[in-house]
């Protein structure tokens, strides 16, 4: 049983997103791993009805950590600095090879007296988008004490990184180069992924929040597959979810005609 | 010959005779002997040669009549008697097999009127069903539809509150960085501003004045400095702060839960708009496991989110509970009870929303 409505059709996964950098990516596949596209061929995906995955955004004050999720989740932009008092947070839904899986999207405040609030909701991250201003070597250099904190609190071996360079609109293709070769050692340091976006244009906002949801979901799915070992997760929740069959049931029967 | 002559010959037997079965024997020893006198007349009269002739002819005629009359012999009587009880049997076969031709005839008949019955019946029975079906499938509808007005009751609520707790937050945080300004001014560059370096927070601080920039509502609001408790581990800044870190905290938490709530409810409504857009109808037993897993998934979904125990009940959920389970204590009960408590005489116009938004709620 699933009380979520359908995703919407521009959130729909159905092929792997393409990092930015091959220099600096989580991994440069063309395909979802195997394991994973056939689980979810054969339903076998595990968390009946919702996965949700948590990502937090870090970063210095005023780079544009809520401007870049406002850019995605709403398609709005505010060029008025507003301080994020603490944290907030967005819920995105998509669909990734046919299996509902949805984004939490923790936006933390950057500035620091939020920091000790900021940091208690930092645990249990599958991922962490660690955002930095393209015009401003700084919030480069703090990315790496960003990620230390996070990574306290949270399995460095199992969670995903992301550099973002953000405000990529107000600098020049010149500027923007000599950045970038900054910003792609710091993020093979990190072993973290690297992007470059703008939320005032939207340039690769789209495509870093996809290949942030697709490469979560993968993790999420592989993670779930080797918890449940030789067990065949579809099995084991087949037989643990009686009340989803009885949906499923129920759903076959009528026709599809949802909003 | 001679003992059947003489039996007959008592004359008292005559009239029983006439009735009796040897009535044509009987008249055949009459003939004889009338035959007899005659004959014996016509000697007396015209001597013995006038008869004798005639009486061989006539005793030969009588005896032919005797046997006549006497009947057939045993033996034929016996194969008469056998022919008689062979058509006897066959006509009681005849009769045996007609009467079960008449009885089997009702018989098909009455089978086919116990078929329309039958038949007659089961339709009567379906249609009974189909009338409870329809009856309980409008009550369900009707029950859906009270959900759905329930839920969106719930959702506009839960709205407002959001919506009012931004404010809160929104004229804490003007407040604050008005009240930053103002030290910045008095005493310098604030402490994280240390650990950025020139480049750093020029933005930020150029941005700063118009951040500032008041909420009419929240800007007259007079500073009490007595309205926010002291906290040890903040510099004296927190003193002039209507907010403590707890405090923000509190508020931080219940803008996530309701924030989760609401998008849990949108869920929720969509699904059961969904429902009842749709032709399909569920029976009610399904529909009740259906409420229920929806029930626990959301429990489950919002544990998630919140990222807290499942089985742990937030302090929102408590509180909000309370609330509605006692309306008339709306006002003391409202969400931020300390900031409230702490603000008493400040009294700013954002708490009015949670207040009179509980009414609705009872």
């Amino acid at each position: 049983m699933n009380i979520l409505a359908p995703v919407r059709r521009d959130r729909v996964l159905a092929e792997l997103p393409q990092c930015l950098r091959k220099e600096a990516a989580l991994h440069v596949r063309k395909d979802f791993h195997p394991r994973v596209t056939c689980a979810c061929q054969e339903h076998r995906t595990g968390t009946v009805g919702f996965k949700i995955s948590k990502v937090i955004v870090v970063g210095d004050l005023s780079v544009g950590k809520t401007c870049l999720i406002n850019r995605f989740c709403k398609d709005t932009f505010d060029k008025n600095y507003k301080a994020t008092i603490g944290v907030d947070f967005e819920m995105e839904r998509f669909e990734v090879l046919g299996v509902p899986f949805s984004l939490q999207l923790w936006d933390t405040a950057g500035q620091e007296r939020f920091k000790c609030i900021a940091s208690t909701y930092y645990r249990g991250a599958q991922a962490i988008i660690i955002v930095f201003n393209l015009n401003d070597v700084a919030s480069l250099e703090h990315t790496k004490q960003w990620l230390a904190d996070a990574l306290k609190e949270n399995d460095p071996s199992s969670v995903l990184l992301f550099l973002v360079g953000s405000k990529k609109d107000l600098s020049t293709p010149a500027q923007y180069v000599l950045m970038e070769k900054d910003a792609l050692k710091v993020a093979h340091e990190m072993k973290a992924e690297y992007w470059a976006v703008s939320s005032l244009t939207g340039e690769n906002v789209r495509e870093f929040f996809f290949r942030v949801a697709a490469l979560t979901f993968e993790a999420n799915v592989l993670a779930e597959l080797e918890k449940s070992g030789s067990r065949r997760i579809g099995d084991v929740v087949r037989l643990n979810s009686d009340d989803s069959n009885l949906y499923l049931t129920a759903s076959k029967k009528k026709p599809a005609c949802c909003p | 010959m001679e003992p059947r002559r003489v039996a007959p010959g008592a004359h008292d037997w005559g009239p029983r005779v006439d009735a009796g079965s040897g009535t044509a024997a009987e008249l055949v020893y009459h003939l004889a002997g009338a035959l007899g006198t005659e004959l014996k007349e016509l000697a007396r009269r015209f001597g013995p040669e006038a008869a004798a002739g005639l009486v061989p002819l006539v005793v030969r005629a009588l005896e032919l009549l005797e046997k006549a009359a006497v009947g057939p012999a045993p033996d034929s009587l016996q194969v008469s008697a056998q022919q008689a009880e062979l058509e006897l049997r066959r006509l009681r076969e005849e009769n045996e097999r007609l009467r079960i031709e008449l009885r089997s005839g009702p018989q098909e008949e009455r089978a086919l009127l116990r078929q329309l019955k039958e038949v007659t019946d089961r339709q009567r029975d379906e249609l009974r069903a189909h009338n409870r079906d329809l009856l309980q499938r409008s009550q369900e509808t009707e029950a859906l539809q009270e959900q759905l007005q329930r839920l969106l009751l719930v959702n506009a609520e839960l709205r407002h509150k959001l919506a009012a707790v931004e404010t809160q937050l929104r004229a804490a945080r003007d407040r604050e960085s008005e009240r930053e300004l103002q030290r910045e001014a008095a005493v310098g560059p604030p402490p994280e501003r240390a650990r950025g370096q020139a480049g750093g927070p020029v933005g930020e601080q150029g941005q700063e004045p118009e951040r500032g920039a008041p909420d009419a509502g929240t800007q007259g609001t007079p500073e009490n400095p007595t309205d926010a408790p002291p906290q040890p581990g903040r510099p004296p800044k927190v003193g002039q702060c209507s907010f403590s870190r707890a405090e923000v905290e509190q508020i931080l938490q219940e803008r996530n839960e309701l924030k989760a709530n609401v998008f849990l409810l949108k869920e929720e409504l969509a699904y059961f708009q969904r429902e009842l857009l749709t032709d399909h109808r569920i029976p009610g037993l399904l529909l009740e496991a259906m409420k229920v897993a929806v029930k626990k998934q959301r429990k489950k979904i919002k544990a998630k989110m919140l990222g807290t125990p499942e089985e742990a009940e937030s302090s929102f959920g408590l509180w909000y509970r309370g609330e509605a389970e006692a309306p008339e204590a709306d006002a003391s009960s409202a969400a931020p009870r300390e900031l409230r408590a702490g603000e008493e005489a400040t009294a700013p116009p954002h708490l009015d929303p949670v207040g009179s938004l509980t009414a609705p709620s009872s």
